[in-house]
């Protein structure tokens, strides 16, 4: 079943397009990673899913239903980002008896080591934490709520790498015991492709790839060296990234269609063949410029 | 897969009205804060003191009266159905499982709650000014004409405070939502609320206000009294829910 589907998806905040013709569908219980730069249209869509923001046009579906103003899908969606507006005069101890009461599926025991584990202050009011700290306490009270979608919107702002690496294993580990369907939208995918079943890449308001993740990784290949030589394997085929490196040398980054022979090849013609990471794929499949940030200095 | 959960929209609403009334408690403090403000200015003998005098003898009348304290709570209950409909609060209900309609009744039930406690208080803060007055003797003698109240005037006088209380902030909702809908109506809506007021006060052929006054004030039957007040409220309420059901939150 898909917890998500999206046709032909537009969202126009006045002339500004945040989403175009957008279409995709998320499968139940996966942890799906969306990706892409600033302005891409992640949070738009997000908060479309989960029913703040309403479609201009197309068609979204969250649990079969549309999501706008839907209290089914409200009950079962939760959203995390960092401006959570949680009423001034509770106290994190308070607020999260309160958040209680709204989800029958609610974990207080987990809640509660989480919160221990991570030293929060139960007597402290949310609005004097930290960013990280409030995006830490936002992260207990999203994986708690144990809703069947629980989306994180940048969930990670302010927290130190430490806390980052306990938030994923412990959003990791709550999956495994309690599978469910998780939105996981990140600038850091390096940090976090381990843990993503699917990802799903958007350019400009539009889908540039959704891949499994692992499939991601073998997507595409980099071959540096000789300029000709780059230039003759590669002919033909998608190149996603070019920089040069000193005179004559070049790194090309291209669609991984080579057969084994053809990669051999490739090296036997003294070419430096090198795996691409997810990351710095979809840097390159959605920067403006196959030449990148160089393309800026080299105006030749 | 994670159990979907089904909420009824009556359980989301009594959820949130709970969360409210745990958030909120302290606009129930604030209003006990103003209430006593105006008793404090209300003991000094705040409307109608005059003094008359003849041959040797000069009398001076002076009025105590619940009034202001009324008033001071009408202006709070005021400024906190408008503050209930800021973009801040408004997002507090999405935070945690809602609608846009269980929102606003939830806010409805909240203002409701509000306007009892506000009601009720503010009546017996007016007894609170007849008792001080009678135990400090108030320095001269006490007129005793409305001095004296039965309970079943109080109660009366309770429902009508009440009443009275429900209806503005069922207003004050209402317009702080008018006034989100354009930044200009922020500035354009009070102006042409207190312009219209100045224009009648110079036209006498003018009677909106004054019309409205007397529908509600010059109303003699309690029975009458309520139902206008309650199909108002409500009349305001619907206009609140439907101005903000397709609104976009966070």
């Amino acid at each position: 079943m898909n917890v998500i589907e999206c046709r032909g998806l537009s969202k126009r905040f006045g002339r500004t397009v945040a989403l175009h013709d957008l279409s995709f569908s998320i499968k139940e219980n996966t942890i799906t990673g969306l990706v892409g730069p600033n302005g891409a249209g992640k949070t738009t869509l997000l908060k479309i899913a989960a029913g703040f923001l309403r479609k201009t046009a197309g068609e979204i579906k969250v649990f079969s239903s549309p999501p706008f103003n839907n209290l089914k899908v409200s009950a079962n969606t939760f959203f995390v980002d960092d401006n959570m507006a949680l009423p001034a005069t509770l106290n994190l101890s308070e607020t999260l008896d309160a958040a209680r009461r709204f989800y029958p599926n609610w974990d207080h025991r987990l809640a509660l080591r989480l919160f221990d584990y991570f030293s929060l202050n139960p007597r402290q009011l949310h609005k004097n934490l930290s960013k990280g700290m409030k995006s830490t306490f936002n992260m207990i009270v999203g994986l708690s709520a144990r809703c069947a979608l629980t989306i994180f919107d940048e969930p990670t702002v302010g927290m130190d790498a430490a806390v980052r690496k306990d938030f994923y294993r412990a959003l990791l580990q709550d999956y495994l015991q309690h599978p469910r369907t998780i939105i996981f939208s990140s600038h850091l995918l390096k940090e976090i492709e381990d843990i993503l079943e699917e990802v799903l890449l958007l350019r400009e308001g539009q889908k540039r790839l959704h891949l499994p993740a692992d499939q991601l990784r073998e997507y595409a290949v980099g071959l540096r060296g000789e300029e000709d030589t780059v230039k003759r394997f590669t002919a033909g085929k998608e190149i996603y990234r070019r920089e040069q490196f000193g005179k004559n040398s070049i790194f090309a980054a291209v669609r991984n269609s080579f057969t084994k022979t053809e990669l051999q090849e490739a090296c036997a013609a003294g070419l430096e063949v090198l795996p691409v990471s997810a990351e710095d794929l979809c840097i390159y499949l959605t920067s403006r410029s196959r030449g990148g940030i160089d393309d800026v200095f080299n105006r030749n | 897969m994670m159990s979907l959960t089904e909420t009824s929209l009556w359980d989301a609403v009594k959820k949130q009205y709970v969360f409210k009334l745990q958030s909120y408690a302290n606009f129930f403090v604030s209003l006990v804060i103003v209430q006593l403000v105006a008793l404090l200015f209300s003991a000094g003998g705040m409307a109608g003191t005059s003094g008359i005098g003849w041959n040797n003898i000069l009398v001076e009348v002076k009025l105590y009266s619940g009034t202001g304290i009324f008033i001071f709570t009408v202006l709070c209950t005021l400024a906190n159905s408008v503050i209930l409909t800021l973009p801040f609060y408004r997002n507090i209900d999405f935070s945690f499982v809602g609608s846009r309609l269980s929102g606003n009744m939830a806010n409805i039930g909240f203002l409701v709650t509000a306007g009892l406690f506000g009601g009720i208080t503010a009546t017996l803060g007016s007894i609170l000014l007849r008792n001080i007055h009678y135990y400090t003797g108030g320095g001269g003698e006490i007129l005793k004409s409305f001095f004296m109240i039965t309970p079943g005037e109080l109660v009366t006088g309770m429902a009508v405070a009440v009443l009275y209380l429900i209806l503005f902030s069922a207003a004050g909702y209402f317009a702080g939502l008018v006034v989100q809908l354009h930044r200009s109506l922020l500035v354009l809506f009070p102006a042409l609320i207190v312009g219209l007021i100045f224009y009648e006060a110079a036209n006498e052929q003018i009677r909106i206000f004054s019309r409205l006054i007397e529908f509600f004030v010059f109303e003699r039957s309690p029975f009458h009294f309520s139902l206008k007040i309650i199909l108002s409220a409500s009349l305001l309420w619907i206009g609140a829910i439907l101005l903000s059901n397709r609104k976009e939150v966070r």
